[in-house]
C-alpha cells in the first residue's frame, strides 16, 4: 500500500532545459553550418580534402538529448549545409559525430577545450568509417583556423597552420561574405 | 571549466599466478557458465597449451562442449559467424579464449553473435553499439603484449570490403582474465621480444597522449616498471618462470591502461606498416617507439622525462636533470632496440624488417591519416609528416 502522504512529501524533480546553452549553441551551430559550407567553397585545402570522400556523402553534427544538430552532403567538390535539428538527415548521414550531452558540446563550442580533447575525454563519439570520420575532423579543423580568432585556434588545434597572411585574410573575408549570404 | 576530466573503467576481474587455470572451472561457474566452448589457434593448441588449459576444467561443474582451433593470424567477419555458428550448434553458454590478439577480437565478436541472437557483425562496429551484457566469458592470454584480454575493443576484419571493423564496448571486456605463466614459456625469443615491445609501447602511450589521466598513470607506470628489467632477462632464459609471469601481469596493466586511455602516433604507424606491409604489430612498436617519442616532445617532453624513472629506475632518474630527462628517456629506449636486436635479431628499422619497399611509404602515409589512434595523439601529423617519419624509421 502506498502512502500517499509520504510521497507528497518528496516531488519529482524533473530533468530541466538548459536555455542559455541551447540558445548560444544553436546560434553557434548556424554560423557553423554557413561556415562549412562557405569554407568548403573557398579553400584548396578543403576542396581537396571533400574531393576524396565519396559521392553524395553526407554527415552530421549532434547533440544528444537536445535534439540540435547541423547536417551537411557532399555535392561535387563542396558541402551543402542541409539545415539544422532534422533528426531524419542524422539518421541516415554516412558520420555523425555525437556530442554525448549539452555539458560536452559547450566546452568544444565555447573553445575551453579542443574536439581531440573531447574525443579523448568520451565527450564525444562517432558513427562511421574511420577514414571519412577522421577526413571531417581535419575539415572541421581548418574551418576552425578560418572562423575563429588566432588567439582560439591556438588553443583548440594541435597545431597553427603556416600560411601566407594575406592569403588568411583574403580567405576569411570571402568566407565570412559568403557566410553572411549563405551561398 | 575544467580541462581534466576523465573516465575509467575495469571491470575485469583478474586471476593470474602461477597455475592459476586451476581456477577456471570455478570461475566460469560463479559467472554462470556449464556449457564452455574454447577458442583457440593452431599454434597454441601445437605448443600443448591446450591440454593444460582442458585439464584444468578437470573435477569442475564445466563441459567443455565445443574446441575451435581454425583461428587464423587476423580474425575476419567470416572467422567470427563460424565460430559463433558452432556456439549455437552446441548449445554452448560461454566463451574461453585461449591465445593472443587475434583469438582474443575474434571471441569478442563471436560472443557478441551468440548473446544477442544474430548473424550481422558489421551493425555492432564502432561505439557504444552494444546495448546489455553478453555472456560468460574468459581469456586466457598465452603471448605477453595485446593487453586484450583487459580491453573493450576488439578489432575484427571485413575482407569484402577489404578494411578493418572497430567494435568499442565496455561490454566486449571479459569477465575474467586469467594469467598463468605456463601460457607464455613456450613463446619464441623473438615473439617475447616484440610482444613485450608492444606491452611496453601501450603503457608509454597511455602515459604519453590525449586521454591519459591518473588512474591509467598507475597501470601504465607499474607496467613499465615490470617490462623493463624483464623483457631481457626473459629472452636469456625462456624457461623464467617468475619474468613470464612478471611480463604477463604487465602485459594486462598495460591493457587496463590503453583501455581507458587509448594510443597514438606509434600505433598509427604500425597499423599502417601492418596493413600496408604487413610487418608484424610488435616489430613495428619496436621501430617507431623512439622516433615517435622524439616527434611528440615539443607537447609532452614533461611526460616522456617522467618515463625515466619506471624504465631505468630511481638512481638514473635522480641522476639526471630534468632538463635531460626526456633524451635520456629515449636513448634507454634506443638502447634496449639494441640490445633485444642483438640478443634476438628483432628487427630496428622498418628496412631491417626487409617487408617494407620505399616505394609504399605514399600509401602507408594514407592509411596512416586515416587511423584512428591518431586522434589521440598530442602532436599533429599529416601526410608529409607521415612520409618524414616513415623516412626516419628506415
Amino acid at each position: 500500500m502506498i502512502n500517499e502522504k509520504i510521497a507528497l512529501n518528496y516531488p519529482d524533480i524533473k530533468s530541466r532545459k538548459k536555455m542559455f546553452p541551447r540558445i548560444y549553441l544553436s546560434i553557434l551551430l548556424f554560423v557553423l553550418g554557413r561556415g562549412f559550407q562557405a569554407a568548403s567553397k573557398s579553400v584548396k585545402d578543403i576542396k581537396n580534402e571533400i574531393f576524396e570522400l565519396p559521392e553524395n556523402f553526407s554527415f552530421s553534427l549532434n547533440i544528444d538529448l537536445t535534439g540540435l544538430s547541423v547536417s551537411f552532403i557532399k555535392v561535387k567538390y563542396f558541402f551543402k549545409f542541409l539545415g539544422m535539428n532534422k533528426k531524419v538527415l542524422v539518421d541516415k548521414s554516412d558520420v555523425v559525430i555525437n556530442f554525448r550531452n549539452i555539458n560536452s558540446a559547450m566546452k568544444v563550442f565555447t573553445f575551453s577545450i579542443s574536439s581531440a580533447l573531447a574525443y579523448a575525454q568520451n565527450g564525444l563519439s562517432v558513427k562511421g568509417g574511420l577514414p571519412e570520420t577522421l577526413a571531417v575532423l581535419r575539415i572541421l579543423n581548418l574551418v576552425e583556423y578560418y572562423l575563429l580568432p588566432g588567439f582560439i585556434v591556438k588553443r583548440v588545434l594541435k597545431r597553427y597552420p603556416s600560411q601566407n597572411w594575406f592569403v588568411k585574410i583574403f580567405l576569411r573575408i570571402l568566407i565570412y561574405v559568403r557566410l553572411i549570404i549563405g551561398v | 571549466m575544467l580541462k581534466d576530466y576523465f573516465e575509467f573503467q575495469n571491470p575485469v576481474k583478474i586471476c593470474a599466478g602461477y597455475k592459476a587455470l586451476d581456477n577456471i572451472g570455478v570461475e566460469l561457474a560463479e559467472l554462470g557458465g556449464k556449457r564452455a566452448m574454447i577458442i583457440s589457434d593452431k599454434g597454441v593448441e601445437g605448443a600443448g597449451l591446450l591440454k593444460t588449459v582442458l585439464k584444468a576444467f578437470d573435477e569442475t561443474e564445466i563441459t567443455v562442449a565445443a574446441v575451435f582451433t581454425d583461428i587464423p593470424s587476423d580474425s575476419s567477419y567470416d572467422t567470427v559467424r563460424e565460430t559463433a555458428e558452432i556456439y549455437r550448434a552446441k548449445n554452448c553458454d560461454s566463451l574461453v579464449a585461449v591465445g593472443g590478439g587475434s583469438v582474443i577480437d575474434t571471441a569478442k565478436g563471436a560472443n557478441i553473435l551468440a548473446s544477442l541472437g544474430t548473424d550481422d557483425l558489421a551493425q555492432y562496429a564502432g561505439a557504444g553499439t552494444i546495448k546489455r551484457a553478453l555472456n560468460p566469458f574468459i581469456v586466457v592470454p598465452t603471448t605477453s603484449g595485446t593487453g586484450s584480454e583487459a580491453t573493450l575493443v576488439a578489432v575484427i576484419a571485413d575482407k569484402k570490403k577489404n578494411q578493418k571493423s572497430l567494435f568499442l564496448s565496455k561490454y566486449l571486456m571479459p569477465n575474467t582474465a586469467i594469467i598463468d605463466p605456463r601460457m607464455t614459456l613456450s613463446l619464441p625469443p623473438i615473439i617475447t621480444a616484440a610482444t613485450a615491445m608492444d606491452a611496453l609501447t601501450h603503457s608509454i602511450e597511455a602515459f604519453t597522449c590525449l586521454g591519459k589521466n591518473p588512474l591509467s598513470d598507475a597501470y601504465a607506470t607499474s607496467s613499465i616498471k615490470l617490462i623493463a628489467p624483464n623483457i631481457l632477462r626473459v629472452i636469456k632464459n625462456p624457461n623464467d618462470k617468475e619474468g613470464r609471469y612478471n611480463l604477463a601481469v604487465a602485459s594486462t596493466m598495460a591493457g587496463v591502461a590503453f583501455s581507458n586511455s587509448m594510443v597514438g602516433l606509434v600505433h598509427t604507424l604500425g597499423h599502417s606498416v601492418g596493413a600496408v606491409c604487413h610487418v608484424h604489430h610488435g616489430i613495428a612498436m619496436n621501430v617507431f617507439l623512439p622516433i615517435v617519442l622524439e616527434y611528440n616532445l615539443p607537447k609532452v617532453s614533461n611526460y616522456v622525462g617522467e618515463l625515466l624513472l619506471p624504465l631505468a629506475g630511481a638512481d638514473a632518474y635522480s641522476s639526471t636533470s630534468i632538463n635531460d630527462r626526456p633524451v635520456k628517456t629515449i636513448d634507454f629506449i634506443r638502447n634496449l632496440k639494441d640490445e633485444l636486436y642483438s640478443a634476438v635479431g628483432l628487427p630496428r628499422t622498418l628496412g631491417e624488417t626487409g617487408k617494407v619497399a620505399k616505394d609504399k611509404f605514399a600509401e602507408i602515409a594514407k592509411t596512416a591519416i586515416g587511423d584512428a589512434s591518431i586522434t589521440y595523439n598530442p602532436v599533429e601529423m599529416d601526410y608529409n609528416d607521415a612520409l618524414a617519419l616513415l623516412e626516419k624509421a628506415f
